[in-house]
């Protein structure tokens, strides 16, 4: 580099550039020359760019199908994806035997269906033969389609939990115990009784909310943080930041989906927190990082207290206090850690 | 030391990273390998020409194409058919054959004692490799590393030799450069056999002794055998090959008859560019004229035509495809089809692609969907190019942080409940320099004056950066005319139908083998099944035809609405988009340009959003520069823009200023 710069410099000397002009352009050049990006490859990045934002905005449900139907790739994790689509406006229905295919599908313009793809743990095989049969002949009871799909009792307790097996049973708890009972295919067989009447008590809101993200990593129902609002009177949502004060001490709280820390920024590490509203950013100084490094890392939600900055309505928090936010509901979506 | 040879085992991994290195210090490098054959032997195996270095790649290959990824066994039969060019080593460096002298006392006890004789199938086993590699191509190889026992063996060796009228080598059998490098080669042993250091037993080394040892020490040890070191120095001056010319050639494209490649070239150059634009101005004839002119000259035709046949396959199977880099400088690749922009219209620079003092290929990125798609063109190549024709370049995978904890913690019998920990409190990009090595293991709950504790230390400074394991690059393939696997060995990596070669791509570069690079973008996955699931709903829509200046995309991207957008998704494209405010396409180029550690570092993005803002006057290094930064508002932020200033305000040529 000092070899091109001196090259330069003289080259410039010579056609009789002004001495501040030059050490202004050496500058720039040296600072510049081991981290620069091609014009072209910026526009080429800039199509893929643009094309996807045109797509959110008008195909909305097949672009997000789409991007649940690839992942993992990119910055979010599919709980975020489909949080971020539902505030757009648009529904999301959850998986069900009766309608999902393996991908996640477009029902109308404004409406997408899960796929099996998005449920940990099941295998595509199974699921792919669970359509065909679905396609010969609708399945017509809970024992029908025992009999004709091949999925192993793990995989039906977990359609079973998320809720895939509602179609059959009055709700999912009750699914998840016929689940486990075994079929008798023989003379007696026919003597079950047909409609079946459970007697324990159908999830709560949050039991369901807690079983999605156990079964799926995501939920189409609402934000563990909507659920735990009401106890939460001090908290700012991510919504609401643009019109915090400048300097004015705040509280924000939600699920961790991204830690990061820079390597350009000292030893600063930013922090993501996801509510029902959207994504709040708190940025956190190496001493007080290294004095919360357990907590910071390995809790799934935080209350942050901080300084607000506001600048331009980009707002982050500057971190005073961290807590763990502990709530006997709470389970959170996977994070998108130091990558 | 005049030369040094290097014997990977089943390959040829390190051979152009030596031949750099051993070149730069005067020493020169010989290539072998040791192989693995099928009963578990050993057997060392130097190149001496061209014909020897070809048969050793094929012999690998084909050994390592039949069995599954980090297995090979070579058959004794299928030497005789590679052998020549290849010279052959028996004694202290072949565990195995040599495993069967050293029990020969034992099964020979009750007999005549003190036998020296090797027994009968040794004998047998020499005799069949002086049949296969002839007799001055067969040596026997002594090494003294003072270990108990090691005498008797030699003395039987040395027997041998007279018997059978073979020379006598002095070698080494060096694991590491410096005696310190023992405890590494050691916890190395640990992790290959899955055990820690209290368990491994004889597993682990009796001395440092296979060190580099210097040439005045090598003929102290063996001042008893001056003829073994003399053989020695004679046979490395035998051993000629270098990897400096393997005769690689480059792939010859099909041209019809009457044609050749850059004629070739040139037709459907001209025919596309009647397509990418409207009118052929000057500028754009001259452009093309004048990047024709430099790709015929320095003979890259060829490889625009190799290119412009995966874009095609692609066009027909309705795969996406887009030329990254800078090859969109070129407008030959635009009007290919290559790539997606007009270079003359946006004023890009020609010379940040190619240029006169270009010495390797140029290099052509593809982004494509990643998944099935992608896979398909990578599957068309291999047909394409025939079974050894093509393979990925490899990736060495090394040691890094958390890897380097991890496995030498694991050797040093930490518990596993201090290296998952260790993990996550140190996860990958996190800054290990910000504290103490000790701070952190301690961290993760070891006790400080842990008596393992130096010992950790010191061996995650020397492991750091050593190599792991060898994976494969997520998209660089090299591809030959003839037989690719003449030139580097071929072996499968663990994903079905990939084959990698043993180099990774800097390598392959460096000896001017040609490189595709195959990269998959999830997005363009997303994408393009998006505008699937489009079209099968009735409102069809492609990359082409979406409107350019659509307010309501602006707008999401001024609220840094774009959780899921590409590139301009993240938290700190995010913090910059309400800043930026784009309001049309050059702004989001600007926009996924300057969130970038180069821009950031030079402090950049500042001055230009300020400038943007109207807070800070637009200004110029120079009023010369004007035209070349206005689109910028004054801040340089692209590599092409650096060139340009130095070709103004330095008169520099293109090439110069690259």
């Amino acid at each position: 580099m000092e070899k091109v710069s001196a090259k330069l410099r003289a080259a410039m000397e010579r056609k009789g550039v002004a001495p501040d002009k030059i050490d202004k352009i050496i500058q720039a050049i040296s600072s510049f020359a081991l981290y620069g990006f091609p014009e072209s490859h910026a526009i080429s990045f800039a199509i893929l760019a643009y094309g996807s934002a045109y797509l959110k905005v008008h195909r909305a449900p097949e672009f997000y199908a789409s991007l649940l139907n690839n992942q993992p790739m990119g910055f979010y994790t599919p709980a975020t994806i489909v949080k971020d689509a539902q505030r757009h406006g648009v529904k999301i229905l959850p998986v069900s035997v009766q309608q999902s295919n393996w991908r996640c599908t477009v029902v109308d313009d404004e409406t997408m269906r899960l796929g099996f793809c998005v449920v940990n743990g099941l295998r595509q095989q199974p699921a792919d033969e669970l359509v065909r049969q679905r396609d010969d002949r609708q399945f017509d009871s809970l024992d029908d389609f025992k009999r004709r799909v091949s999925l192993s009792k793990e995989e039906l307790r977990t359609l079973a939990e998320l809720g895939a097996l509602n179609c059959f049973a009055d709700h999912r708890r009750a699914a998840m115990w016929r689940v486990e009972e075994t079929l008798h295919d023989d003379l007696l067989g026919s003597l079950t009784p047909q409609i079946w009447q459970s007697r324990l008590a159908p999830m709560t809101l949050p039991e369901r909310v807690r079983a999605d993200y156990e079964t799926m990593n995501l939920t189409t129902g609402p934000h563990p943080l909507k659920l735990l609002r009401a106890s939460l009177p001090n908290i700012w949502r991510a919504i609401d930041l643009p019109q915090a004060k400048h300097g004015s001490t705040i509280q924000i709280a939600g699920n961790v989906i991204c830690r990061q820390r820079p390597g350009t920024a000292k030893g600063f590490v930013f922090i993501s927190l996801e509510d029902e509203s959207g994504v709040s950013n708190a940025i956190v100084d190496p001493d007080l990082f290294e004095r919360f490094r357990l907590l910071i890392t390995e809790e799934a939600f935080l209350v942050i207290e901080g300084e607000v900055q506001n600048v331009d309505n980009v707002v982050l928090i500057k971190t005073r206090e961290i807590r763990p936010l502990v709530h006997a509901e709470l389970i959170g979506s996977e994070s998108h850690d130091f990558h | 030391m005049p030369a040094l040879a290097l014997l990977d085992r089943n390959g040829v991994y390190g051979a152009q990273r030596l031949s750099v290195a051993a070149r730069e210090r005067q020493v020169r490098p010989i290539i072998g390998a040791e192989l693995s054959m099928e009963d578990g032997a050993i057997l060392p195996v130097l190149v001496e020409n061209r014909t020897g270095y070809k048969n050793l790649c094929e012999l690998l290959t084909q050994a390592h194409l039949r069995s599954e990824k980090g297995k090979c066994a070579v058959c004794w039969d299928e030497l005789s058919e590679f052998a020549s060019g290849l010279v052959a080593l028996l004694g202290s460096g072949s565990a195995g054959i040599l495993r069967t002298i050293h029990q020969s006392p034992r099964q020979n006890a009750g007999g005549s004692g003190q036998n020296a004789r090797a027994p009968q199938h040794i004998t047998k086993r020499v005799h069949s490799l002086i049949h296969t590699f002839g007799r001055e191509n067969v040596f026997i190889e002594i090494q003294r590393h003072f270990i108990r026992g090691e005498e008797r063996i030699n003395g039987q060796l040395i027997d041998l030799a007279r018997a059978k009228r073979l020379s006598i080598l002095a070698t080494n059998g060096v694991r590491y450069a410096k005696p310190s490098g023992r405890e590494v080669l050691d916890v190395f042993t640990c992790i290959r056999e899955h055990t820690h250091l209290d368990a491994a037993g004889k597993l682990l080394t009796q001395n440092d002794e296979c060190h580099l040892k210097s040439d005045r020490q090598m003929r102290e040890m063996f001042a008893d055998l001056p003829e073994a070191i003399e053989n020695t120095e004679r046979l490395a001056e035998r051993l000629t090959f270098s990897l400096e010319n393997i005769g690689y050639e480059f792939p010859s494209y099909p041209v019809p008859p009457g044609q050749s490649m850059d004629s070739f070239l040139r037709t459907i150059v001209w025919f596309g560019a009647q397509q990418r634009y409207a009118a052929l101005s000057t500028p754009v004839k001259r452009k093309l004229e004048e990047e024709l002119g430099l790709i015929t000259k320095l003979g890259f035709g060829g490889y625009f035509l190799i290119v412009w046949d995966i874009i095609n396959f692609c066009r027909e199977h309705n795969i996406m495809v887009q030329g990254r880099g800078s090859a969109a400088n070129s407008a030959v690749c635009y009007c290919l089809g290559i790539t997606p922009v007009d270079p003359v219209s946006n004023h890009l620079v020609f010379e940040r692609f190619l240029n006169e003092s270009r010495k390797g290929w140029p290099d052509i990125d593809l982004d494509l969907p990643s998944g099935d798609r992608r896979e398909a063109v990578i599957q068309e190549i291999y047909r394409h190019y025939g079974e050894h024709g093509a393979a990925m370049t490899a990736n060495v995978i090394t040691y890094r942080g958390r890897s380097a904890a991890r496995e030498i913690g694991k050797a040093l019998n930490f518990s596993p409940s201090i290296l998952d920990r260790f993990s996550h409190l140190f996860a990958n990009g996190d800054f290990p320099h910000t504290m103490e090595l000790e701070t952190q293991i301690e961290q993760a709950g070891l006790a400080k004056n842990h008596p393992r504790m130096p010992a950790f230390v010191r061996l995650y400074q020397a492991i750091y950066g050593l190599p792991r394991h060898l994976g494969q690059h997520s998209g660089g393939m090299i591809i030959c005319q003839d037989k690719l696997s003449s030139f580097v060995p071929l072996e499968n990596a663990s994903m079905p139908g990939r084959v990698v070669a043993q180099w990774d791509k800097d390598d392959c570069e460096d000896l001017g083998l040609v490189k595709v690079d195959l990269l998959g973008l999830g997005m363009m996955s997303v994408m393009q099944d998006a505008f699937e699931l489009c079209r099968e709903r009735g409102r069809a829509l492609d990359l082409a035809h979406i409107p350019k200046d659509d307010e309501k995309t602006f707008e999401i991207m001024q609220q840094a609405d774009t959780i899921g957008v590409f590139q301009i998704e993240s938290r700190a494209q995010m913090a910059t988009l309400p800043r930026m405010k784009p309001n049309c396409f050059y702004d989001v180029v600007i926009e996924v340009a300057i969130i970038r550690p180069g821009p950031i570092q030079g402090n950049m993005v500042h001055p230009y959003l300020a400038r943007r803002a109207g807070k800070e006057p637009v200004t110029y290094f120079d009023d010369r520069l004007k035209p070349v930064l206005q689109r910028t508002l004054g801040v340089p932020l692209f590599q092409e823009q650096m060139l340009k200033i130095a070709m103004v305000m330095a008169d520099f040529s293109g090439d110069e200023a690259e």
